[in-house]
């Protein structure tokens, strides 16, 4: 496996993080409709995932070391420079779940880019994703919250690992 | 009168305050970064992103409803059936501080320059990869188009007796499947057409950073607030 990246990949990974900029923003909406009728747990477990998709769906589609982490990190920069509430939190965040993410296919050489390495990539993220919430949110949440909070999350980023998957190779 | 910036700069600001808000520990100095960014954010763009401060403003309720429910220590006021515990309003002050730090950078950033010349500046001036700028501007692009295929798609589900906005994870599946194959396609062929036109052999032209009072101002202010982040 070469990290080599053809101008037809750099336009890939653009639409990657276009179609996620554009749904991050969007998944807003489910979220906050989400967490109004059935609380925090239930929308993290519905939601969550979206966030942690663009690292499993790039690897699926490029399958080159390096294509999670960047279509991840991407995603969030392009996030970040809408204008938006949390500033240059989106870059951060995708940062480390993407790294999280990458991980995963690199602790098994970029031999494969399976569904089980999607499930994975999907899910690892909740990791990072929720340590960084622990920063700002630590004064109000237990500790116990954040610990369902991360089994949840690291559900729903299994589901939609999977989900990026089967959409990315019946779109290749 | 209009304030020039260097777009790499406001970038690094703004980067810096986000890192702020995750890092910084003591009260003192998240309200002194908080307070200090968000007035000069709020005078620089309050005309251009009211509906952006009135969300931010009603995250702020949602915050202190979540302090409300889950914060412990002392019970302080009692209003009716409500208890108001003491780790409610330290909690609200500090989580709403470090919001503000974070919705700040928005501001100063998003009033000074815009993406595409932040794009150009770091390509530039900061040796930013030609193909990093090349896929965060095709990005930008794209964006749009996304968001109207996205409404594309949304009419088409409420025609099909579909739901609108996607709830469960097989709702997101359908309403992917489609915005990324349009994309793909899209973009297969925008990277044909780029290397076509020699993007590959394309030279980065290096322009020294040029640095103005405003530029200035503001790597003195970042240098002050880190200080004051590492002594108080």
């Amino acid at each position: 496996m070469k990290f080599n990246y053809t101008t037809v990949d750099l336009a890939i990974l653009a639409v990657v993080a276009a179609l996620f900029g554009a749904v991050f923003a969007f998944a807003w909406t489910p979220y906050y409709a989400i967490k109004a009728i059935g609380g925090k747990p239930a929308a993290v477990l519905l939601t969550y995932g979206i966030w942690y998709m663009a690292a499993p769906l790039t690897a699926t589609l490029l399958k080159k070391p390096g294509s999670a982490v960047l279509g991840e990190t991407l995603a969030g920069l392009v996030e970040s420079l809408i204008p938006q509430i949390g500033g240059s939190s989106s870059l951060i965040y995708a940062f480390f779940q993407g790294l999280f993410s990458e991980a995963v296919y690199a602790l098994g050489k970029y031999r494969s880019f399976g569904s089980l390495q999607a499930v994975l990539a999907g899910a690892v993220p909740a990791i990072p994703s929720i340590l960084l919430d622990i920063f700002i949110w630590k004064s109000i949440y237990p500790l116990e919250v954040f610990t369902i909070l991360t089994v949840l999350a690291m559900a729903s980023g299994a589901i939609y690992g999977f989900i990026a998957y089967k959409i990315a190779e019946r779109t290749r | 009168m209009k304030i020039k910036a260097n777009p790499s700069i406001l970038f690094l600001y703004g980067l810096t305050l986000t890192i702020l808000a995750f890092t910084l520990r003591k009260l003192n100095p998240l309200a002194f970064s908080s307070l200090l960014n968000l007035s000069i954010g709020l005078v620089l763009g309050f005309r251009k992103y009211r509906f952006l401060i009135a969300a931010f403003l009603l995250s702020l309720v949602g915050v202190a409803v979540n302090a409300l429910i889950f914060a412990g220590g002392e019970p302080v006021y009692h209003i009716g059936c409500l208890v108001i515990r003491s780790g409610a309003i330290t909690g609200f002050i500090e989580v709403s501080l470090r919001l503000a730090l974070m919705f700040s950078a928005t501001l100063i950033f998003s009033s000074l320059t815009n993406p595409r010349d932040l794009l150009r500046s770091l390509e530039s001036e900061l040796g930013l990869p030609k193909q990093v700028s090349f896929t965060v501007s095709l990005s930008l692009r794209l964006l749009k188009i996304f968001e109207t295929d996205i409404r594309e798609i949304q009419a088409v589900r409420k025609s099909r007796g579909l739901r609108t906005t996607p709830i469960t994870p097989s709702d997101w599946d359908s309403f992917l499947s489609p915005l990324l194959s349009l994309g793909l396609e899209r973009g297969r062929w925008i990277g044909i057409a780029t290397e076509l036109r020699g993007f590959s052999l394309r030279k980065v032209k290096k322009t020294c950073l040029k640095l103005g009072f405003v530029d200035f101002l503001l790597l003195t202010l970042m240098l002050i607030q880190v200080l004051a982040s590492l002594l108080f």
